[in-house]
């Protein structure tokens, strides 16, 4: 399978949770759910991944105001 | 995409000394034809050894290290070995070396250290754990290197009871790369309750709001030891469910054995009851022998009861002659009962005279000898009815058709035992004990699993009703926390809801995937393709009867295929295929087309296969351009191969 096609099965993930979001929690912005699925990829999942997870939801705290 | 690039070996299982292979850097097949004890399981074990660290024997147990030097080599006074593998990976280059060596002081015990060299520097061992776990993940492993046996599991993804099943589940969402999504919602469950309890804090630091900051802390600590608790039974069970799949792994593996025991078992009751019958016809026949010696005399007895019979006949008569010769002679009016003549007196005293001398000639003799004849014939009579030879014949055909049976039966039973290694009954005893045991704990676990769950519900009822009433007295900090716990909990349920549907999409994908290779796979054109169920175990489904429920070992493999080929197909991670011995139970026609499909399943491909199983004609004619390179595992001794190339 040509790696195109794999980077389109990749983006589709990130289309289903955009979808949902979009739909049903629009409250969380779209940087936020970014910034989620970046911490969880599997290849770079950083070591201290709770606190990384507070700044991404302080960080959109701080944007919303 | 990892892309192996060569595989050096030294003195490890049968291969000694140092040996190299270059694979093809351009997507295709490579073939290693070796026959049986060539050492084919070996080199899967190989890049299995140098990639996780450990080997795999029959009946999937860990094989321990110091087995798998060569011994030819070992025996030379060689004490290492060790596996190179050159990698690719997203643009970069690896060199990953493992070796075994004896532990100092103890040679039969050795131990395994790797090194891992990225673009020539070589990492630590926590790089070089991060990079490998990145490389190719071992509990994805068995989508990458496998053989029939591992196949046949796939079929544990059709069975709700089976514990194997979940495990695969778990490694399918693992390849297909569902963990990014259930880490988020995961992570952003963790980061709600964190802010809850942030809340909690805010809302102690307010005269009004205290007595509820309390209660919230108070049940955010036992939501905490509870969410603790489910945790770690659900560790205990997932590692019960991982020892009973294991004892029902083993338990299948001596399936033979146990069908044997069981023979065993209910030859042993046969012989039971056989000995008792055995014991009743020996009674009966002690009973019957008593008389036996009377057989002997037999022909004599009925010689005897023969010439007795014509003497009482003659006597009969005689006796009879006289008692007529009496009553005409002394009667009135009497008449000859053969003629019917009426007889005169001239004729009755002729009569009467007749009937003395008879008298002088021993008349009344004659009746008592009579009397005794008779007396003899039932003696003897009884004698030879007691001494009936065809009824003890029948006994003792019975009595030694029971003793035939017996032996038979003795002559059974040890040849099982013959078959029951030593040792290994009592060793199926054990794991039909430790079964019963794991299950036992099973239930036990799971029990409290439930308890803690509804517990930690009842606590989540709690806290929501503290929340709402606790959201009606407002406080600038609070209410900085409340927003913070709500966005992270909307982060939660979006995810939450975007792991069902992608898992969802995931299902439909790898069903779509995996029945267009069957279809391409398959030689039955009545198969439409394979239905997927919640645990992405596939069902053949015919063109017009739907699913087939039962299918052969053949077909598990094709069906097995397709589903690695769907997930690699679908997985973010993609990597060589190494099978061992695939072909084994498929046809020639299944054979042919699964050879035609292998190079769309992946873009490298290792066969390790013997030559029965996939001729160089057919795999030459049926890969053509697909077909990288070729290899042979040639018996240089019993304990010694070469890999050579063809």
């Amino acid at each position: 399978m040509a790696d195109d096609e794999k980077i389109n099965r990749g983006a589709k993930l990130q289309d289903i949770v955009e979808k949902i979001r979009a739909e049903r929690f629009p409250q969380v912005s779209r940087d936020l759910m970014l910034a989620m699925l970046q911490l969880h990829a599997e290849a770079d999942r950083p070591e201290n991944l709770s606190r990384k997870v507070d700044e991404a939801l302080a960080a959109a705290d701080k944007e919303a105001g | 995409m990892l892309h192996l690039k060569s595989l050096e070996v030294t003195n490890f299982g049968p291969f000694k000394g140092k040996q190299r292979v270059e694979l093809a850097d351009d997507a295709g097949v490579s073939i290693f034809y070796g026959e049986n004890m060539r050492g084919k399981t070996s080199l899967l074990n190989a890049i299995r050894f140098a990639l996780f660290g450990t080997v795999l024997g029959r009946g999937r147990r860990n094989t321990p290290f110091g087995k798998l030097i060569n011994i030819e080599a070992q025996s030379e006074g060689e004490r290492n070995f060790e596996v190179s593998l050159e990698l690719s990976h997203a643009g970069g280059d690896y060199r990953l070396t493992r070796m075994g060596k004896p532990i100092p002081g103890q040679a039969d015990d050795y131990i395994a250290t790797a090194y891992l060299e990225r673009g020539g520097h070589i990492l630590s061992p926590e790089q070089m754990a991060m990079e490998l776990e990145r490389i190719l993940p071992k509990d994805i492993a068995r989508f990458f290197l496998f053989d029939g046996e591992l196949l046949q599991e796939y079929e544990d993804l059709l069975h709700g009871d089976s514990n194997m099943g979940p495990s695969i589940s778990a490694a399918i969402e693992r390849i297909l790369g569902l963990p990014k999504l259930t880490g988020a919602r995961d992570s952003a469950k963790a980061a709600t309750d964190r802010a809850e309890t942030a809340l909690a804090l805010a809302a102690q630091g307010d005269q009004k709001t205290r007595e509820f900051g309390n209660q919230l802390q108070n049940l955010a600590a036992e939501r905490e030891v509870l969410t603790a608790d489910l945790s770690r039974l659900e560790q205990e069970l997932e590692a019960l469910r991982g020892k009973k799949a294991a004892i029902e792994d083993d338990m299948r593996r001596r399936e033979r054995l146990t069908t044997l025991i069981d023979k065993r078992d209910r030859l042993l009751a046969d012989l039971e009851k056989a000995e008792v019958q055995l014991a009743q016809s020996s009674a009966k026949l002690t009973l019957a022998m008593a008389p036996a010696w009377a057989a002997l005399i037999r022909p004599r007895l009925t010689s005897a009861v023969q010439q007795l019979r014509l003497r009482e006949e003659s006597l009969q008569t005689a006796v009879t002659r006289a008692q007529v010769l009496h009553s005409l002679a002394h009667g009135q009016d009497p008449t000859c009962p053969t003629c019917l003549r009426a007889l005169n007196a001239g004729d009755q005293e002729t009569l009467r005279n007749r009937a003395n001398e008879a008298k002088e000639d021993g008349g009344e003799a004659n009746q008592r000898e009579l009397a005794t004849v008779r007396r003899r014939l039932d003696a003897l009579e009884s004698q030879l009815a007691v001494s009936n030879p065809e009824a003890l014949r029948i006994l003792w055909s019975g009595h030694e058709a029971l003793s035939n049976n017996i032996y038979a039966i003795k002559a059974e039973i040890e040849e099982i035992g013959r078959n029951l290694l030593e040792g290994s009954e009592a060793e199926l005893r054990g794991l039909r004990r430790d079964y019963d045991s794991v299950v036992r704990q099973m239930v036990v676990v799971e029990d409290g699993s439930a308890k803690t769950q509804d517990a930690l519900q009842q606590n989540n009822t709690y806290r929501e009703n503290i929340q709402r009433r606790l959201a009606k007295l407002a406080g600038s900090e609070m209410d900085k926390e409340r927003r913070r716990r709500d966005r992270a909990n909307s982060v939660y349920e979006l995810f939450k809801a975007a792991v069902d549907v992608y898992r969802e999409e995931l299902r439909k994908r790898v069903e779509a995937d995996a029945s267009k290779f069957f279809r391409e796979m398959t030689t039955e054109s009545d198969y439409t393709g394979l239905s997927i169920n919640e645990s992405y175990g596939l069902t053949i489904l015919h063109r017009t009867q739907g699913p087939i429920a039962i299918r052969s070992a053949g077909a598990e493999h094709v069906v097995a295929l397709s589903l690695v080929a769907a997930l690699q197909n679908n997985a973010p991670l993609r990597g060589p295929i190494f099978i061992d011995s695939p072909f084994g139970r498929l046809d020639g026609g299944h054979r042919k087309r699964i050879i035609a499909t292998l190079p769309k399943m992946a873009d490298q491909i290792v066969l390790l296969v013997y030559e029965d199983e996939l001729p160089t004609k057919l795999a030459r004619e049926t890969l053509a351009g697909d077909l990288r390179s070729e290899w042979t595992l040639e018996r240089v001794t019993a304990l010694h191969t070469r890999i050579a190339n063809r």
